[in-house]
C-alpha cells in the first residue's frame, strides 16, 4: 500500500448536537485508497460511511485529521480547492433523481463540467458530451432528453457521465446502485468495472450491500458506528471474516443459492440495533450486541490490530497470529 | 394439491386510467395460498406485486379498474358490500407494509393506533373493555420483542427506531388472530441485520399461529428463505411457480434465470448483466408473452401469442412459456 493515491489518517467529524454534546459521525478512521483499485466501505445506516465521503469530496470540513490526495493536503472545503483538485475527486450520489437538475437536458448536464475543466491536461478522457455518453454506453439521442424522462438506471449511468467529465482519477460512489433493481444493477455496475478499467479510476464504493462487494471491490472495510471494525482484501475477507459484527453482517445476508448459504457463519445471530452516535457505548462500540463479549469490552476500547497480511480487526477477542503461534 | 385453499386469485386484471391513456399492468392473473403455506411474489419493481396484494385487500386509487374473482375461503372478496369487506380487513387478513414510517400515522401514539386497531379486530363486547385492549396490547408487543412496552406505546412513531417502527407495525398486523398476512417488502427499508431480525420474527409469529402468508418482495435471496412456494412475475404476468427448493435449484422460465443470474452472489463469481433491454410499456404492451422483447430465446410465436402454464414434473413446478410446450 505505498503509493496510497488517497490517504486518510484519524479523520474525525462531529456535529454539534445540543449543549455540549456531539454527533460522531465519524470518529477517527484511518483509510488507505491505492491507485486504480476499488475500496468498498461497508455499513449499516448511520455508521458515518456517507460523512466520509463528503468530508472527502469537501462538503463538510473534518474536526480533526489529515487528508492527503496524491502528496497534497485537501483537509479544506471544496470552496478553498484548487480547480485542479475538485476535477481529480468527483463524486456519485445514491438517488439520481435528485442528483441531476430536472430543468436541464443531459446536454446541458454534461457541459458544464466539461468547460470548466476543458483546460486541464489528461489524455484519454472523452472531451465532448458526445463521447462521454459513449463511454457510458448510451446513445446519442439521450444528449437532448431531461433527467426525468429516464429511467432510474439510465439516470444513474448520466450521473457518472458528469462525474467522468471532470477527468477524475478517484472516484467516491455513494451506495449508487441501491435504489436499482438487480437487473439495473448488474449493467451499472458493469460499465463502472469497465470505465474504472479504461481509466485507471480508483473507487471509493460505499454501500451497505456485502454480496455486492464481494464482486466488485478489492478491498473491504467494514464500519460500525463512526469507526473501522475490519479491513481486509476482498478474498480474505469473505473467506476468514474475523470481526463479530462482520459475522453478524454476514450471517443477516439472504442469499439465492445453496453455495452461498455455505460461505455464511452459522453461530452467530443478529441481535440490537445501532445505538445513536450522539451516546456512543463505551468501550468497545459494539459489546451491547456482540455475542462474544468479555469483561474487557465495555472498559477499554480496542486499537485496531494486524492480524495477519494486510487483514486489520478491532476487536479484543481476536488476536494476531504470530502471537496466537507462539 | 388436496390442500385447503385459503386465498385464490382467478383472472385478476388490473388497469390504471392515466393522462396518456389506459396502463393494463396485471393481465389475467392467476394464484392460490393454500392453509398454512408460506407463499412467495417476487419480481423487479413496476411489475405489479404491490398492485397485486392491494387489490386482494380492495385498496386500490381512484384511478384503478380492476376485474376478476378473489376468493378467500370460498367468498368472493370482489363481489362484497364494502362494509363486509371492511369487517374482512379488521378480522381476518392483515397486511405489513415495506415503509413502516408512512404506514404510521405521525400525529398519533402508538397506543392510540394501536388500541384502535386491536377494538376494530376483537368481537365488541370485548372492544368496550379496556383492560381487555390493554392486555392484548402488551401481549402483542411482547411477541415482537419491544423491551420497553410502556414506553412504545406512550411514544409517538418518531421517536422510534426504524426497526421497532416495523416491530410496531407487525405487532398491529398480528395483535389479534388472523388466517392470513400479507407483507409487502417488509424488511427492505431497513438494515440488513435488522431484516434478518425482522423476517425471523416473522417466522416464528406465523408459525406459532399457524397463519398462511403471502409475501412480496424483490430480493430473491428473502423469497427463498422465508417461504415454502414462489411466483415469479414479470411485467404483470406470472412466468413461473413452484415449490421454493425446486425453482432455485432449476429455474426453466429464461426470466427466472436471467434475474438468478444477475443477483451479486458471495462466492465471487463476477456481476453478469444478464436483462437487456427496458421494463414493459403498459400502454400498449405485446401481445404475446410481455418478456419476449428482452428474451434472449425468443422464438417468432413469443410475439404473438400467449404462452399457457405448462406444468413440469410432479411437484407443482409450471412456466408459462413457449419453450416447454
Amino acid at each position: 500500500m505505498k503509493n496510497g493515491l488517497l490517504t486518510i489518517k484519524r479523520l474525525k467529524k462531529y456535529f454539534p448536537y445540543k449543549k455540549g454534546l456531539f454527533v460522531k459521525a465519524v470518529d477517527g478512521v484511518d483509510l488507505q485508497i491505492a491507485e486504480g483499485k476499488i475500496l468498498g466501505l461497508v455499513g449499516e445506516s448511520g455508521s458515518g460511511k456517507s460523512t466520509i465521503a463528503y468530508t472527502t469530496v469537501g462538503m463538510y470540513s473534518a474536526t480533526e485529521g489529515e487528508m492527503v490526495f496524491k502528496g497534497q493536503d485537501i483537509n479544506k472545503l471544496a470552496v478553498d480547492r484548487s480547480l485542479d483538485m475538485k476535477g481529480e475527486i468527483q463524486i456519485v450520489f445514491q438517488d439520481p433523481g435528485s442528483s441531476l437538475n430536472p430543468r436541464r437536458n443531459i446536454k446541458q448536464i454534461l457541459e458544464v463540467p466539461l468547460k470548466l475543466h476543458s483546460r486541464r491536461e489528461k489524455s484519454g478522457f472523452p472531451s465532448t458530451t458526445k463521447e462521454i455518453l459513449e463511454e457510458v454506453g448510451l446513445a446519442q439521442g439521450y444528449l437532448t432528453k431531461s433527467p426525468r424522462s429516464l429511467g432510474g438506471g439510465e439516470r444513474q449511468l448520466i450521473a457518472i457521465a458528469r462525474s467522468l467529465a471532470t477527468k477524475p482519477s478517484l472516484i467516491i460512489l455513494d451506495e449508487p446502485t441501491s435504489a436499482l433493481d438487480v437487473s439495473i444493477q448488474a449493467k451499472v455496475i458493469n460499465r463502472l468495472l469497465k470505465l474504472q478499467e479504461t481509466f485507471n479510476l480508483s473507487y471509493l464504493f460505499i454501500t451497505h450491500d456485502l454480496s455486492l462487494m464481494r464482486n466488485v471491490a478489492d478491498r473491504v472495510a467494514i464500519m460500525y458506528l463512526g469507526k473501522l471494525c475490519e479491513e481486509a482484501d476482498t478474498a480474505e475477507f469473505f473467506q476468514r471474516p474475523l470481526h463479530p459484527y462482520t459475522r453478524m453482517l454476514l450471517s443477516s445476508i439472504p442469499v439465492a443459492t445453496e453455495e452461498e448459504e455455505k460461505l455464511k457463519p452459522t453461530k452467530i445471530k443478529s441481535t440490537g440495533e445501532i445505538p445513536s452516535s450522539v451516546y456512543v457505548p463505551s468501550g468497545c462500540s459494539f459489546h451491547l450486541r456482540c455475542p462474544e463479549k468479555m469483561d474487557i469490552c465495555p472498559v477499554v476500547d480496542p486499537e485496531m490490530k494486524l492480524i495477519s497480511t494486510g487483514h486489520y480487526v478491532r476487536c479484543h477477542a481476536v488476536k494476531p497470529e504470530d502471537e496466537v503461534n507462539q | 394439491m388436496g390442500k385447503e385453499v385459503i386465498l385464490s386469485v382467478k383472472n385478476l386484471n388490473v388497469n390504471y386510467r392515466v393522462y396518456e391513456g389506459t396502463m393494463k399492468v396485471i393481465d389475467g392473473l392467476n394464484l392460490t395460498v393454500n392453509m398454512g403455506e408460506k407463499v412467495g411474489l417476487v419480481g423487479e419493481t413496476g411489475c405489479g406485486k404491490t398492485s397485486t396484494l392491494k387489490s386482494i385487500l380492495r385498496i386500490m386509487p381512484q384511478n384503478c379498474i380492476y376485474s376478476g374473482e378473489i376468493y378467500f375461503e370460498g367468498n368472493d372478496m370482489m363481489k362484497m358490500k364494502s362494509d363486509k369487506m371492511r369487517n374482512m380487513r379488521r378480522r381476518n387478513i392483515s397486511m405489513i407494509f415495506q415503509d413502516p414510517t408512512s404506514a404510521l400515522n405521525p400525529v398519533f401514539t402508538i397506543r392510540d393506533q394501536l388500541y384502535s386497531v386491536i377494538r376494530n379486530s376483537i368481537p365488541e363486547r370485548k372492544a368496550r373493555n379496556k383492560r381487555e385492549v390493554e392486555k392484548i396490547a402488551e401481549k402483542a408487543l411482547k411477541e415482537v420483542y419491544l423491551a420497553d412496552p410502556q414506553r412504545v406505546l406512550a411514544g409517538y412513531p418518531f421517536q422510534l427506531s426504524g426497526g421497532m417502527r416495523q416491530r410496531v407495525c407487525i405487532a398491529m398486523a398480528l395483535a389479534t388472530n388472523k388466517d392470513l398476512l400479507l407483507a409487502d417488502e417488509p424488511g427492505t427499508s431497513l438494515d440488513v441485520t435488522i431484516q434478518d431480525q425482522v423476517l425471523r420474527l416473522i417466522d416464528e409469529l406465523v408459525a406459532e399461529k399457524g397463519l398462511s402468508v403471502l409475501l412480496v418482495s424483490h430480493s430473491l435471496g428473502v423469497v427463498r428463505e422465508m417461504t415454502d412456494r414462489i411466483y415469479v412475475m414479470y411485467g404483470g404476468n406470472m412466468v413461473e411457480s413452484g415449490p421454493t427448493k425446486e425453482l432455485f435449484k432449476e429455474p426453466l422460465h429464461p426470466y427466472t434465470v436471467a434475474l438468478l443470474d444477475c443477483v451479486p452472489k458471495l462466492t465471487g463469481e463476477g456481476i453478469r448483466a444478464t436483462i437487456s433491454g427496458e421494463m414493459v410499456d403498459y400502454l400498449n404492451p405485446s401481445k404475446g408473452c410481455r418478456f419476449a422483447p428482452r428474451c434472449k430465446k425468443a422464438l417468432n410465436i413469443c410475439h404473438s401469442t400467449k404462452p399457457i402454464q405448462n406444468t413440469v414434473g410432479s411437484s407443482g413446478h409450471w412456466v408459462a412459456c413457449h419453450l416447454y410446450e
